[in-house]
């Protein structure tokens, strides 16, 4: 059994239309994945000592999977002798009763947090809300999407769809219910000094800090976390508890390892060589310190992360969630970002990491349609994670379980058929000419008689051309 | 890498990140003139400060520290300076958490010292301590650190192990370790950076040798 993901919040047509009707959303996504992808390429030409470390890197990952067991033994044990508190979490629910737990004892109302894809994988906002916790996204970008009631669209850039307009007029309600002073104008230094503002008395008055974390370091019991904002330093430094929520995949042995890893987040996804803010955190405050949680839980979650050791699908759980793909990928520009994917993974990583965390069946058009083979995140990928091969697979085992439309096996095997001979290929095109205009709507193409009707659903092309290349050249008198 | 190179590498990373550089002459005068200096850029003056009276300035109580008589600096410069400590009378250890951590909120500047910096990504690594607290260097608007040339390293691991070394000293690792490459950082809005969404916006490192 694998574990489970947040439903999508709409099917996949009503996604798929809402994503191709949305210029403006396409924009920022591709301005968005151009920016990052253009300061990575600077960032490694002029840092090429980094080559060398990110090989490393991924060494030091794959060593960690093949002794996965052995290094969260070792890791439980130094967090434990530091009194911190360490519990495994089968499934999403384990995360959000552990946290309501610890709430309950403190007797804790309010939640500051700090970006993390783990929280976000099992709704952990949602569940603490339902039980009349308050629970403040303090990441800016998080923070927006929040007061929008709305979901990430990139995870690095979760408000890369929002205008600074956008964002003052959600600033602006937030400033009338918390009788704050509104930002006093719209530019993104007016914006993020209420930010700061408002964020910082929230901070003060938090009695829990919910992180994720990107690594752990097994040999010392060492939480990582890397901010640019500096977020995860308030998250783990007022509030009295903190509760870091970190998948099982992310524990390497040393720092030796952690120390060839730590940039590659940064550097793969937005050409930094590290992030303004890196904190290791080993365990809670010590009896003569002033500062600093008094109480450090690590919540270590599996939600079928461990299912997938040992299968030719292990080097996902290599991932360090660094974005580099998804600023690369045709398909996630095309589609203005992460929102149709609807899943909390977005991009190729999602595109593999979604189906393979809550089943195959629960978002079959991933690999299925949001994805071009273009091979690009195979090649950005810093961790080698074989994200092509991956949705290949995937698209295989879809037929193998026949959750493709049907026909659509019947429709692929006559095009083979009549593509694989020349005469073959320009009968279909005479044919498809002869026929298309039955099937055209408002300038596409939109479907085709029998089985190849199936290819059609969920897809449309331009109609073909009253000449072909072929006949064109012919008719110019062209050598074959 | 030679220290001088170390030296420069250091610098261009960290200016070209937004931090302020500051080399120091030789010796206790030499950074604390430097520091003077720092300062100066660092934080407003006393009457640009908003609301009234001095602003504060908070200061790790470290023993490398000492000798600098950073408190003195500040004073001299318009501050009232805190060291991050209990007071006498102070014998709940919650009474001078909770003091330190107003004034903290409030302060206009902090000031720590730094373990080891990193040439190759300009970066300053600062281990929290009784002495040390986190909050110092993370909610003011603007931090200033005084580190000592000789820990200039080149990479993150030379820099991690310099801590190995600090954790057989203590028979422990600081509960926390923080590094930090330049001031607090978003680029949230628009794509456009910001500083000091929730870190300090300005930063400054002092470099010299005492
Ligand atoms: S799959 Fe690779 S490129 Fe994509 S986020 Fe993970 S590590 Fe980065």
């Amino acid at each position: 059994m694998s574990g489970k993901l947040p439903e999508a919040p709409a099917p996949w047509p009503v996604r798929r239309s809402r994503a191709l009707l949305a210029p403006r959303l396409r924009e920022a996504a591709t301005r968005a994945a151009r920016r990052l992808q253009g300061q990575k390429e600077a960032a490694c030409a002029a840092y090429p000592q980094g080559e060398a470390m990110r090989r490393r890197a991924v060494e030091a990952k794959r060593r960690a999977l093949r002794r996965l067991d052995a290094l969260l033994a070792q890791l439980t044990e130094r967090v434990e002798a530091r009194g911190g508190h360490v519990v495994r979490a089968r499934w999403p629910e384990d995360v959000a009763r552990y946290v309501l737990e610890v709430a309950r004892r403190r007797g804790a109302r309010r939640i500051v947090k700090s970006k993390s894809m783990t929280t976000e994988e099992v709704e952990l906002n949602a569940h603490l809300e339902a039980a009349g916790l308050e629970v403040r996204e303090t990441d800016l970008g998080e923070y927006i999407v929040q007061l929008a009631g709305e979901r990430p669209a990139h995870i690095l850039v979760p408000a890369a769809h929002k205008s600074r307009a956008d964002v003052r007029r959600l600033f602006a309600r937030e400033a009338e219910r918390t009788g704050e002073t509104p930002p006093a104008g719209e530019s993104p230094e007016e914006l993020t000094a209420f930010a700061r503002r408002r964020l910082r008395q929230e901070f003060l008055e938090a009695e829990i800090g919910i992180t994720g974390g990107n690594f752990l370091v097994a040999e010392t019991g060492t939480l990582v976390l890397i901010t640019n904002e500096g977020n995860g330093r308030m998250v783990t430094s007022l509030p009295p508890v903190h509760i870091a929520v970190v998948g099982i995949e992310k524990v390497v042995a040393t720092w030796e390892e952690l120390a060839d890893l730590i940039q590659q987040p940064p550097l793969s996804g937005v050409g930094q060589r590290l992030t303004s803010y890196v904190s290791l955190l080993s365990g809670p405050r010590r009896p003569d310190e002033l500062d600093g949680p008094e109480e450090f839980h690590l919540i270590l979650l599996d939600n079928g992360r461990s299912e997938l050791l040992g299968t030719d699908f292990e080097d996902v759980l290599r991932c360090i969630r660094c974005g580099a793909c998804l600023n690369v990928c045709p398909v996630f520009r095309a589609v203005g970002g992460g929102h149709a994917y609807g899943s909390v993974y977005s991009g190729p990583v999602g595109v593999v990491l979604t189906p393979l965390l809550a089943g195959l069946e629960s978002a079959p058009e991933l690999p299925e349609s949001l994805c071009s083979m273009c091979h690009a995140c195979g090649e950005a990928c810093p961790m080698e994670i074989d994200l092509p091969g991956h949705i290949l697979r995937l698209r295989r085992q879809e037929a193998a379980r026949g959750l493709e439309p049907r026909g659509f096996a019947t429709a692929l095997a006559l095009w083979a058929r009549l593509w694989s001979t020349l005469a073959g290929f320009l009968l279909s095109a005479r044919l498809g000419r002869l026929g298309q205009g039955l099937w055209r709507r408002e300038g596409r193409l939109t479907g085709g008689p029998g089985p190849l009707s199936a290819w059609f659903v969920g897809r449309d092309m331009a109609p073909l051309a009253p000449e072909s290349f072929h006949e064109w050249w012919r008719r110019r008198g062209g050598a074959r | 890498m030679t220290g001088a190179e170390l030296l420069e590498s250091f610098r261009s990373r960290w200016e070209g990140l937004g931090g302020q550089a500051f080399l120091a002459q030789e010796g206790v005068e030499g950074v604390r003139a430097a520091c003077r200096e720092a300062v100066r850029c660092l934080a407003p003056p006393p009457e640009a400060a908003p609301g009234s009276g001095m602003p504060l300035a908070l200061l790790w109580d470290d023993p490398e520290l000492e000798v600098l008589r950073l408190d003195e600096v500040l004073e001299a410069a318009g501050f009232r300076a805190f060291l991050w400590r209990a007071e006498a009378g102070e014998e709940e250890p919650g009474q001078a958490a909770a003091r330190l951590r107003g004034i903290a909120a409030r302060a206009a500047l902090g000031v720590t010292g730094a373990a080891w910096a990193v040439a190759e990504t300009g970066t300053l690594a600062l281990y929290s301590g009784r002495g040390t607290g986190r909050l110092v260097s993370l909610l003011p608007p603007a931090h200033l650190a005084v580190l000592r040339r000789s820990r200039l390293v080149a990479t993150v691991g030379e820099g991690f192990r310099m801590l190995a070394g600090e954790e057989a000293r203590r028979g422990d690792l600081p509960s926390a370790v923080n590094l930090v490459s330049g001031p607090s950082m978003s680029a949230d809005i628009e794509g456009e950076l910001t500083t000091g969404v929730h870190g300090p916006a300005r930063v400054a490192v002092v470099i010299g040798e005492w």
